[in-house]
């Protein structure tokens, strides 16, 4: 975590970053930025969890990734003139605090902690846009359930999985309905547990088996 | 170490404007320039990274292989580029996730990837590359996101066949049904049918193992 990109944008130790951020409050369900929108900064998750999607012709969204503490959403349209590509919305009550444009731009051309650690975030988002599209092309809805299960379990870190149906649905890249009937075979498996809409791992061994069975 | 003069003149070329002077006489001194033929692999998955191609001249494909043989399409290079997914192997030190096989006769300009950090530091112009080069096969693979989430595969296949007619600079594609069914990841049959309509249309001629675009 010390040479995370977090710490080295927003951490405490990075100077002059206290006169720079704003900490914002937001609710749940509240935009942080949309599609099409220009970027004016990058936005350092202090709590809560944020989901990153984009909206098809129907107004259908796919979730393609959920962020949690410690992560920096919107950075990557920082290094084009364009707007944004994707939207950013939260998921619970979180805190986030936004570092300007001009205020990372200095610290990228300064610190090359952080320029080692943006590199290492283009790389892993690279790689991960990669395993998402094979998943999405390649994999039945039942193993992108499973794979989606595991990754959101990492991402609750302890806690129970807790989205909306309609939000899991449009992560795993399906109908709520045929969701909801996957999560039932699932339950009926015993390989998960519901408590209304939170969600518990009981057999991960045999979810990630599911997930990488090809 | 590259000394044909030959050699050297393509890079200046084809690279020469992205980079400060400085760094291109780095570039000849460690780079190695090879040059492959037509359906060539010069990566597979699992394969150790030592070297970040650079495309001179021609274009490769770059996509995933799964364990049963089938592929999916990721992204095309071409000249003036390099490839991204290798980057990221270098940067997390992992083996490669992908298999980069030539679409046509192609001239590559390899670095050994011990340059790559060192590179990061000195030069602004390399730093600003490789920033753009990740940038732009991210988006490229954000909107195969798109594609694969929200577009119908008749959609697909028409955007498909008009990229791949702009990468060979030429209308006639020659692909079989099925190379273009294992790159759209759909099946033979489908494709075919999809092609017939897009015939009926007036779009496009069929011919063997080849498909000419009508209009563009």
């Amino acid at each position: 975590m010390k040479n995370s990109l977090f710490n080295n944008i927003c951490g405490a130790s990075v100077p002059g970053v206290n006169e720079f951020k704003t900490s914002n409050y937001l609710k749940k369900n509240q935009p942080i930025f949309r599609e099409g929108g220009i970027p004016r900064g990058v936005f350092c998750i202090n709590k809560g969890k944020v989901k990153i999607f984009t909206i098809g012709e129907e107004g259908k969204e796919q979730i393609i990734h959920v962020a949690k503490e410690g992560e920096i959403v919107g950075f990557r349209a920082l290094f084009s003139d364009e707007p944004y590509r994707v939207s950013a919305t939260t998921l619970d009550e979180s805190n986030l605090c936004f570092v300007s444009k001009e205020f990372f731009f200095n610290l990228v051309d300064t610190n090359k902690a952080l320029r080692d650690s943006i590199m290492k975030e283009l790389s892993t988002e690279l790689a991960d846009r990669a395993v998402f599209i094979t998943n999405m092309a390649q994999k039945s809805v039942r193993e992108r359930l499973a794979f989606s299960l595991i990754f959101l379990d990492d991402v609750y870190d302890g806690e129970m999985i807790n989205l909306s149906r309609d939000d899991l649905a449009n992560f795993v890249g399906t109908a709520t309905e045929t969701l909801i009937r996957l999560l039932k075979e699932f339950k009926t498996d015993a390989l998960i547990k519901t408590y209304a809409r939170k969600i518990k791992l009981l057999d991960k061994v045999t979810i990630l088996k599911i997930s990488s069975s090809q | 170490m590259i000394e044909s003069e030959q050699h050297k003149k393509i890079i200046r070329k084809k690279i020469g404007f992205l980079f400060e002077e400085k760094l291109i006489e780095e570039i000849y001194k460690v780079g190695k320039i090879k040059d492959i033929s037509l359906d060539d692999i010069i990566m597979r998955t699992g394969d150790e990274v030592f070297y970040i191609p650079f495309i001179l001249s021609g274009a490769l494909k770059i996509s995933r292989e799964k364990s049963d043989g089938e592929e999916l399409l990721l992204y095309y290079i071409e000249s003036g580029d390099t490839c991204a997914m290798t980057l990221q192997c270098c940067v997390r030190k992992s083996k490669s996730e992908i298999k980069a096989k030539a679409m046509e006769d192609s001239i590559l300009l390899m670095i050994p990837i011990k340059y790559m950090a060192d590179w990061m530091e000195r030069f602004a112009s390399w730093r600003q590359y490789i920033l753009e080069s990740y940038h732009s096969r991210i988006t490229e693979l954000m909107e195969t996101v798109d594609a694969i989430a929200f577009m119908r595969l008749d959609k697909r296949l028409d955007m498909y066949l008009k990229d791949q007619a702009k990468l060979l600079g030429s209308l006639e594609i020659n692909h079989t049904h099925m190379q273009i069914a294992e790159d759209l990841h759909s099946s033979r049959v489908v494709i075919s049918r999809l092609l017939k309509q897009m015939e009926a249309k007036g779009l496009i001629e069929l011919k063997r193992n080849r498909v000419v675009l009508k209009t563009y």
